[in-house]
């Protein structure tokens, strides 16, 4: 599936003493089968664009198209494109609520209006896909399962919709560095057994580096740079200046550069800063 | 030798859970001691019972064997709980969820007027407080106009105005944002040059980094304690793999492999550049 | 973020003589208000109330649309309220529509009710414009202490409402995201019958509860480690004392309730 994203506005509490342009004129595109990157300072209006992405919230001008239909219309095709995106809040284990796990991954299928088998044929495969037993947890409480138990559960209450499009909001916040690397390997197993368009909103450089195909950079609401993973972390200048860091690799390259060595800079990964500072220092 | 200011003597507790009483083991004969003024870092996967441990400090939890004793009172003893919980001050993951008043200054003085501190001086151990954590200009404002750094250094504020003279944070950044991950990280390292004993819970490697001391911990036992360059160095490999590594530190051994002399007490970024220059 | 801004009860800073009051003076001044409208029952009466809350106003420097907002929610209540007591109300006909008859009683019914329910709500919301939050409830909790001989938990009680206002806006932001995060699972809020709505409520209400006890539960540890033990032994920053100025409103209002009472139709 392919969005696009023209001259996006939003504005909070429009026409109140408090109001606050929350995007301006945002365009780009998302091409179907990409791993988006979305970087920005927090308050830059990432959670806010995401949240056009799908419907959920109606922009002041503008508009987000997804294969070509307007997601906030009130038709058929609009509301069948609006389920096939599916969207991963921050702290997605808080909106469990059901008494079996099962249950709660089949809350988003049921609401698609399929039969109880294919829910729970669904849920069971979006259960495993998130690296859990599906058998073995679906008919626990949620509430009896670990942080990082439930988040999964989370992600395959909404995987389970079979969404074309996934959209995740910072999903490794709060958990502890393995939660984390489990998260980005969960990720990466979906994206090659589902082949989904991802869009992943981080304030980790290296999962950016690791995982994404394109970058976009927000500030203060507008969209200021876009480009490949290695094309957007060249420019580490630009970057500080937005307050924004480089994955680890880069900024040890661009370290050794500013001793007067003729490194490359274009390194986003441990190992090709590895072959790098083997080339010139070995 | 002065007396530390908190003592860990073979210290056990499990958890209960409701149905059933059955035992969760957290803590497992734990001995520590902690000097007056040391900054110590506490590491360790989720499960470590590391947060099972801050609590202990200041008799949150009570210990199920062993004993805690802040300042030489075992905090099992009732008559002591309030004169430890000044002396030991806690500040939580949720930035959020510890402030009590919807005003940030109002809420900076919740500690001393639970002390019974006189009003003019807990005036001026708000202001202090407030200051020493940069939230001075802030002080009047709500709580939810705040950022989650801003947040946790209004609990820190909590905290000093209590003048406890050891702060315990429980995974004070896990909840923020890179940038208010950094504020948090250097009111800390100036609380500890101005003389707090600093116990900082976290599963990030390079926070534990700059410690002066750190405890490692796993499934409820310490089976490290040492300064941050011993960690590195003694850690094996098949302990790095499990444990957070800085990132420098990751660098260091993969091109230790390639053939490079890295000294094993490389453990930052500007240490490694330092070295691969001199090498040249 | 636009639904945190709405805090209850909205505070206006300021240094006003009014803002300054004691809140104990404010709140048994606006306690007072509040009787007198219901003794009030002729035009000069409230005359005398309305002029009496123009001149609080004034001296406090509210602007009057922040009054005005406080009405529209009951807007509603007061029109319906006016209709019933306009046609329900025995007495001298003055005009009939068919089956229903607007009478002179009728009509001065109405016309007092309506300017009560407006008095009311602008009277309590100075109060809450005039007073922070947690002035407030400090001042609820020193009127109240007295009955602590007769059990009344005063502290616990202002306790509770300290929080509730701290964390109304957090939960508001909660409910606001968990809203979301069904919607998008494809949840359906706004359609259906009574019942269907109702039931439709779970998957926002379970997490909601959850978060709340898991609020509470935090808030618990936290006001535990900082040798929070109820209200025994607790001082206060703000400190609370009457001075001259709160004499003199106290003079005020018992001119005020003196006057109310004269106008009051059995005299005069």
């Amino acid at each position: 599936m392919r969005i696009e994203v023209k001259d996006l506005t939003h504005i909070y509490s429009e026409g109140m003493p408090f109001e606050t342009v929350a995007i301006r004129q945002v365009n780009f595109t998302v091409e179907p089968g990409s791993f988006v990157g979305l970087i920005g300072h927090t308050g830059s209006g990432k959670s806010t664009l995401i949240q056009h992405l799908n419907g959920l919230l109606k922009p002041v001008e503008g508009s987000v198209l997804a294969d070509g239909v307007d997601v906030c219309e009130k038709s058929e095709a609009s509301r069948n494109v609006r389920r096939k995106i599916g969207l991963v809040f921050q702290y997605p284990e808080y909106q469990l609520f059901e008494e079996t796990v099962l249950k709660d991954v089949c809350f988003g299928p049921k609401n698609l209006g399929l039969s109880q088998d294919v829910c729970e044929e669904r849920s069971f495969h979006a259960l495993n896909l998130v690296g859990l037993d599906a058998e073995g947890v679906k008919d626990r409480s949620p509430f009896s399962l670990s942080g990082g138990e439930k988040r999964r559960v989370a992600i395959a209450g909404v995987l389970a919709m079979d969404p074309e499009v996934l959209i995740l909001d910072e999903p490794t916040a709060g958990l502890d560095p393995k939660g984390h690397n489990d998260v980005l390997e969960m990720i990466q197993n979906i994206r090659r057994s589902r082949e989904l368009t991802i869009i992943l909103v981080s304030h980790n450089m290296d999962d950016i580096a690791r995982l994404a195909d394109h970058v976009l950079v927000m500030e203060d609401g507008a969209l200021v740079m876009e480009g490949s993973p290695k094309s957007i972390f060249a420019q580490e200048e630009k970057l500080r200046d937005l307050g924004l860091a480089v994955p680890s690799a880069t900024a040890l390259m661009q370290r050794l550069a500013r001793q007067g060595y003729p490194v490359r800079t274009d390194i986003l990964t441990a190992a090709e800063a590895e072959e790098e500072i083997i080339r010139i220092f070995g | 030798m002065e007396q530390p200011i908190i003592t860990i003597e073979d210290l056990t507790f499990a958890y209960e859970r409701e149905e059933g009483g059955e035992q969760i083991p957290a803590l497992s004969h734990v001995t520590l001691s902690v000097p007056a003024g040391s900054f110590v870092a506490v590491i360790g996967q989720n499960g470590s019972g590391k947060s099972t441990l801050a609590k202990c400090l200041n008799a949150l939890l009570l210990p199920g064997g062993g004993a805690v004793y802040v300042k030489g009172r075992s905090t099992a003893e009732d008559a002591a709980v309030w004169e430890i919980r000044k002396t030991v001050g806690m500040v939580f993951q949720n930035p959020d969820n510890q402030l009590v008043s919807s005003i940030v200054e109002d809420d900076v003085a919740f500690g001393p007027e639970n002390l019974g501190v006189e009003p003019a001086q807990i005036r001026r151990r708000v202001d202090e407080a407030l200051k020493s954590v940069d939230m001075y200009e802030h002080r009047k404002k709500g709580p939810h106009l705040l950022s989650g750094g801003q947040k946790q250094r209004v609990a820190i504020a909590g905290v000093l105005a209590m003048e406890s003279e050891c702060i315990v944070l429980d995974e004070p950044t896990a909840m923020l944002d890179p940038s208010g991950r950094k504020e948090v990280m250097e009111i800390i390292h100036r609380l500890h040059r101005q003389g707090k004993t600093i116990i900082l819970i976290t599963h990030f490697m390079e926070e534990a980094a700059q410690a002066d001391r750190v405890v490692i911990m796993e499934k409820g036992a310490v089976i490290f304690d040492g300064t941050p360059k011993e960690v590195f160095t003694a850690a094996t490999e098949l302990e790095s793999q499990r444990l957070d590594m800085p990132f420098a530190v990751e660098m260091a051994g993969r091109l230790r492999k390639r053939g490079l002399d890295i000294p094993r007490d490389v453990i930052t970024d500007q240490g490694l550049v330092e070295h691969l220059c001199a090498l040249k | 973020m636009a639904i945190k801004d709405i805090t209850l009860g909205q505070y206006f800073p300021g240094e006003s003589p009014v803002h300054r009051l004691d809140p104990r003076t404010k709140i048994i001044g606006t306690f007072v208000f509040l009787i007198s409208l219901f003794l009030v029952d002729r035009f000069l009466g409230f005359a005398l109330a309305g002029s009496f809350l123009m001149a609080l106003i004034l001296s406090s420097g509210v602007p009057f649309r922040f009054l005005f907002r406080g009405l529209k929610p009951i807007l509603f209540l007061i029109v319906f309220t006016m209709l019933i007591n306009l046609f329900m109300t025995s007495g001298t006909e003055l005009v009939r529509l068919g089956p229903l008859a607007v009478t002179e009683e009728g009509l001065y019914r109405a016309t007092f009710m309506a300017l009560r329910l407006v008095l009311l709500i602008f009277g309590s919301s100075l109060l809450t414009l005039v007073t922070k939050p947690i002035t407030l409830t400090d001042g609820m909790e020193r009127l109240m202490s007295p009955f602590n001989r007769v059990g009344l938990p005063s502290h616990e009680l202002a306790m509770m409402m300290t929080i509730a206002l701290r964390f109304i806006p957090t939960l508001l932001d909660e409910t606001d995201k968990i809203m979301k995060a069904q919607t998008a699972r494809g949840a359906d809020f706004e359609s259906g019958n009574l019942f269907r709505r109702a039931k439709g409520l779970i998957p926002l209400l379970v997490p909601l509860f959850v978060s709340a006890f898991r609020i509470a539960a935090d808030l618990a540890m936290a006001m535990e480690s900082r040798c929070y033990r109820g209200g025994q032994g607790r001082t206060r920053m703000n400190g609370m004392a009457f001075g001259r100025r709160d004499a003199l409103a106290a003079g005020v209002l018992v001119l005020y309730a003196a006057g109310t009472l004269y106008l009051r139709s059995w005299i005069g």
